[in-house]
C-alpha cells in the first residue's frame, strides 16, 4: 500500500470509531464515566484526523501510519464495546455508583467503568496504560499529552459476566477486581531480584538432573514459571482479601459460587490462577482474622438473640453451609496438586511465607472505614427480616422518623444469607419458583441500593442547605 | 372503608414491621404526609412505547403472541437523579413510585395526581386502586393532557396516596405483579377469559 492510501485508511478508521463512540455516547448510563470515555475516544479520533489534514503525517515513516491504524483497529475500536456494555440497560445500574465509590476510595485518582461482557468472567483492565504509549509516539506529542490529561490517572473497565446481570449478590466479586490494583501495587513494592534469587536457590536445590547444561536450562525455565505462578497467586489471594475487607462473608459466598463452575477445585488453572481450594481456605483465614467466621468451628462468630423465627433459623443454616467447607480446610487436596512439580512447589512455598504480609497490605489499602463484624451483626439480621417480608433491605426503621442507614456490604450480605437459606429449600421444591425468587431478590437488592443512594444525596442536599449553600436538589 | 387522617397515617407508619404500612423512604415526612394522604415521588425507570413494529393491541390474542407484541411495543428507559425526562403532550408513559410500599391487609388506597401537577395537565394514574396487602412500587400511568411538554425529574412528588382502612376481616391479596420495583409491562394476557370474548376462529 502506498503511503497516501495508508493515511486515507487511517483517516477512515478514525472516522468509523468516532461515529460509533459518538452514537453510543447518547445512551443512558448509570454514571458519567462511560459517556466521558466515549467523548474522549471521539476527541482522539478527531485530533488524529486534524493532524492528518494539517499534513503532520506527510513526513512520518509509513510504518508509523500502519502501526497507528493497527492500534486503532486492535486496541481503540474494541474499547468502544466498553461504552455499550456500560449502559443502564446492560448493567445492574443501581449498583454501579456504589461500586465506583468503593473503587475510587481504594485507588486515589482512579475512575471506573462497570460493564457487561459476554465471556463468563469477572475482569479488570486499565485503559490509560493501553492508550497512552501509542498516542505519545504520534506527531504533536504535546497536544496528545493535553488530550490524555483529560483521562483520570487510572481508568479501569471492570467487567461482569452478562449472564449474571440479574444476580446482584454475585457482583460482590467486582471488589476482587478492584483488589487487583492493590495487588499490583504490592508486587511493585517487592524486591524482585531478591525474590528471583530465593526462587532460584530453592529450585536449584530441588532439580537433580546430572547434565549441567540441561540442569541449568531446567532451573532457568523453572524460575520463570515459578515467578509467574507466585505473582498470579499473590494477586488473586490479595484481591480476595480486599474483597473480604469490603464485603465481609459475602465475599466468601460469591467466591464459592464462582468456584463451583470450575472443572477442578484443586488444580492450578491453565492461566496460572491458584487452586480454588487454596483461595477458599485463605478467604476463611481472612474472615477469621476479621472475626466474621470462626475457622475452627466453621460458624458465624455471633448472631443476635431475640430475632423473629424466620431470621433466627438463618445462623444454623449458614453454619451448616460453612461446615461443608470442612473438607476444604482439612483435606487440602490442592497441596498435593501444587507439590507435583518443582516450580509450583517453590512458588507456593514463597506465597505461603507472604500470606500474613498480603493480609496486612489488604487491610491497610482497602477503603475506610472497613466493613466490620459489628456492622454485620447489627445490620444484617434486621435487613434479612425485611427480605423475608418482601421489602427491600434499604434501612433499619425503628420508627418513621428514626431510621438507620445501612452499608452496601450489609445489603449484599443479607442477600447472600437469604439466598443460601430460603432459596436453597425453594429449589428443592420447585426450580421455577427458585428462578422467580432469585429475580425478586435481585430486584429488592437493587431497589435497596437505589434508595440508599437517593437518601444519601437528599440528606447531603439538606445539610448543604442548612449550612447556607445550594443543595443538590435545587 | 374509612379515610385515614394524618394522625392515623402516622400510627400505621409506626407500627411494628410486620403490621406496618411501609412507605420507604419518606425523605421528608413533614412535606409528604398530609391529612388523608401521603405524597409519593417519581422513580427512575420508565416504559415508553414504540409503534413502528406493532400494528395493534388486541388483548384477546393468544398469550404468547400478545406477550411478544407488548415486548416489541414497549421498552424501558432509566434516568439518573437530576436527569430530565420530557413528557410530550398526549404521550403515555409508564413510570413508578420511587418509594417501595407495603400495605398491611387492613389498609387499601388510591393513588391520585397531585392537584398542582394536574393543573399543568399531568395525569399520573388511571388504574388507581391499591389492594390491601400490596407490596412493591406502584406503576404510574403518566399522561400529559396539557399543550406543552412537561419536564419531569426522578424524585419529584407527582402523586398522592389516599389511604383507607378496610372494614371487616381482610382477606389475602394475591397480585399478578410480584414485588415490582420498576414500572411493569401490562400482563393483560393473564386474563384467561379474554380469548372467549375475542373473535372466534371460523368453522372449518
Amino acid at each position: 500500500m502506498d503511503k497516501s492510501a495508508a493515511v486515507s485508511a487511517l483517516f477512515l478508521k478514525a472516522q468509523q470509531i468516532f461515529d460509533n463512540a459518538s452514537r453510543l455516547s447518547l445512551l443512558s448510563f448509570p454514571s458519567e464515566r462511560p459517556r466521558d470515555f466515549a467523548l474522549f475516544l471521539c476527541e482522539v479520533c478527531k485530533r488524529l484526523q486534524d493532524l492528518i489534514l494539517q499534513g503532520h503525517f506527510n513526513e512520518v515513516d509509513e510504518r508509523l501510519v500502519t502501526m497507528t491504524t493497527i492500534f486503532l483497529v486492535d486496541e481503540v475500536a474494541p474499547m468502544v464495546r466498553f461504552i455499550e456494555g456500560a449502559s443502564s440497560d446492560n448493567t445492574p445500574a443501581n449498583l454501579v455508583l456504589p461500586l465506583e465509590k468503593i473503587g475510587e476510595a481504594t485507588i486515589a485518582g482512579a475512575k471506573f467503568i462497570v460493564r457487561r461482557q459476554w465471556h463468563y468472567n469477572y475482569a479488570a483492565v486499565e485503559l490509560r496504560s493501553v492508550l497512552e504509549p501509542p498516542l505519545l509516539r504520534l506527531p504533536a506529542k504535546a497536544e496528545w499529552q493535553h488530550v490524555l490529561d483529560k483521562l483520570p490517572s487510572h481508568l479501569y473497565a471492570i467487567s461482569f459476566p452478562y449472564l449474571e446481570k440479574d444476580n446482584a449478590p454475585l457482583h460482590v466479586s467486582l471488589a476482587h477486581e478492584i483488589g487487583h490494583h492493590v495487588a499490583q501495587r504490592y508486587l511493585a513494592e517487592e524486591d524482585g531480584t531478591e525474590i528471583l534469587d530465593e526462587l532460584h536457590a530453592d529450585i536449584a536445590q530441588k532439580i537433580t538432573t546430572e547434565d549441567a547444561v540441561q540442569r541449568a536450562e531446567e532451573v532457568g525455565r523453572g524460575v520463570t514459571r515459578a515467578n509467574r505462578l507466585r505473582q498470579a497467586a499473590l494477586v488473586e489471594l490479595l484481591s480476595d482479601a480486599v474483597s473480604a475487607h469490603v464485603f465481609g462473608p459475602a465475599a466468601l459466598f460469591a467466591l464459592y459460587e464462582i468456584s463451583s463452575l470450575s472443572e477442578s477445585m484443586d488444580k492450578i488453572s491453565a492461566d496460572m490462577h491458584p487452586p480454588w481450594h487454596l483461595r477458599i481456605w485463605h478467604m476463611l483465614e481472612v474472615l477469621h482474622e476479621l472475626d466474621f467466621i470462626n475457622k475452627q468451628s466453621l460458624t458465624l462468630t455471633s448472631w443476635p438473640q431475640g430475632l423473629p423465627p424466620s431470621v433466627d433459623q438463618v445462623k444454623p443454616t449458614i453454619d451448616e453451609w460453612l461446615g461443608n467447607l470442612r473438607v476444604i480446610v482439612s483435606e487440602r487436596k490442592d497441596l498435593a496438586e501444587i507439590e507435583k512439580h518443582v516450580p509450583s512447589t517453590c512458588a507456593y512455598a514463597s506465597v505461603r511465607k507472604k500470606l500474613p504480609d498480603i493480609r496486612k497490605f489488604a487491610a491497610a489499602n482497602c477503603p475506610k472505614p472497613a466493613y466490620e463484624q459489628s456492622h454485620f451483626r447489627e445490620e444484617v439480621p434486621k435487613l434479612l427480616e425485611r427480605l423475608y417480608m418482601g421489602l427491600p433491605p434499604n434501612q433499619v426503621e425503628h420508627s418513621l422518623t428514626k431510621t438507620q442507614d445501612v452499608r452496601l456490604a450489609s445489603i449484599l450480605g443479607s442477600a447472600w444469607l437469604y439466598k443460601l437459606t430460603c432459596l436453597a429449600s425453594v429449589f428443592e421444591r420447585d426450580p421455577k419458583q427458585y428462578v422467580e425468587q432469585v429475580h425478586t431478590l435481585h430486584r429488592l437488592i437493587l431497589k435497596a441500593i437505589e434508595l440508599c443512594e437517593v437518601k444519601t444525596q437528599y440528606r447531603e442536599s439538606e445539610r448543604k442547605q442548612r449550612e447556607g449553600g445550594r443543595g443538590v436538589t435545587e | 372503608m374509612a379515610l385515614l387522617s394524618k394522625a392515623h397515617i402516622y400510627r400505621w407508619l409506626n407500627k411494628e414491621l410486620a403490621k406496618r404500612l411501609v412507605i420507604t423512604p419518606i425523605l421528608d415526612p413533614k412535606e409528604q404526609i398530609h391529612e388523608g394522604s401521603v405524597d409519593v415521588r417519581l422513580g427512575t425507570t420508565f416504559i415508553l412505547t414504540q409503534k413502528t413494529e406493532f400494528p395493534q393491541m388486541d388483548p384477546t390474542e393468544k398469550e404468547e403472541k400478545l406477550k411478544k407484541g407488548i415486548q416489541k411495543y414497549q421498552f424501558r428507559v432509566s434516568k439518573r437523579l437530576h436527569e430530565k425526562f420530557i413528557l410530550h403532550p398526549q404521550q403515555l408513559v409508564l413510570g413508578a413510585t420511587l418509594e417501595y410500599l407495603a400495605f398491611p391487609p387492613g389498609l387499601g388506597g388510591y393513588v391520585l395526581s397531585r392537584s398542582s401537577w394536574g393543573r399543568l395537565g399531568l395525569v399520573i394514574a388511571t388504574a388507581t386502586f391499591v389492594n390491601p396487602g400490596f407490596k412493591g412500587c406502584l406503576t404510574l400511568e403518566l399522561l400529559n393532557l396539557g399543550e406543552v411538554p412537561l419536564v419531569l425529574y426522578p424524585g419529584i412528588r407527582v402523586a398522592q396516596l389516599v389511604l383507607h382502612s378496610v372494614v371487616g376481616k381482610p382477606g389475602t391479596h394475591k397480585s399478578r405483579y410480584r414485588f415490582p420495583t420498576e414500572p411493569e409491562f401490562s400482563r393483560i394476557y393473564e386474563d384467561n377469559e379474554l380469548t372467549f370474548w375475542g373473535e372466534q376462529p371460523s368453522a372449518p
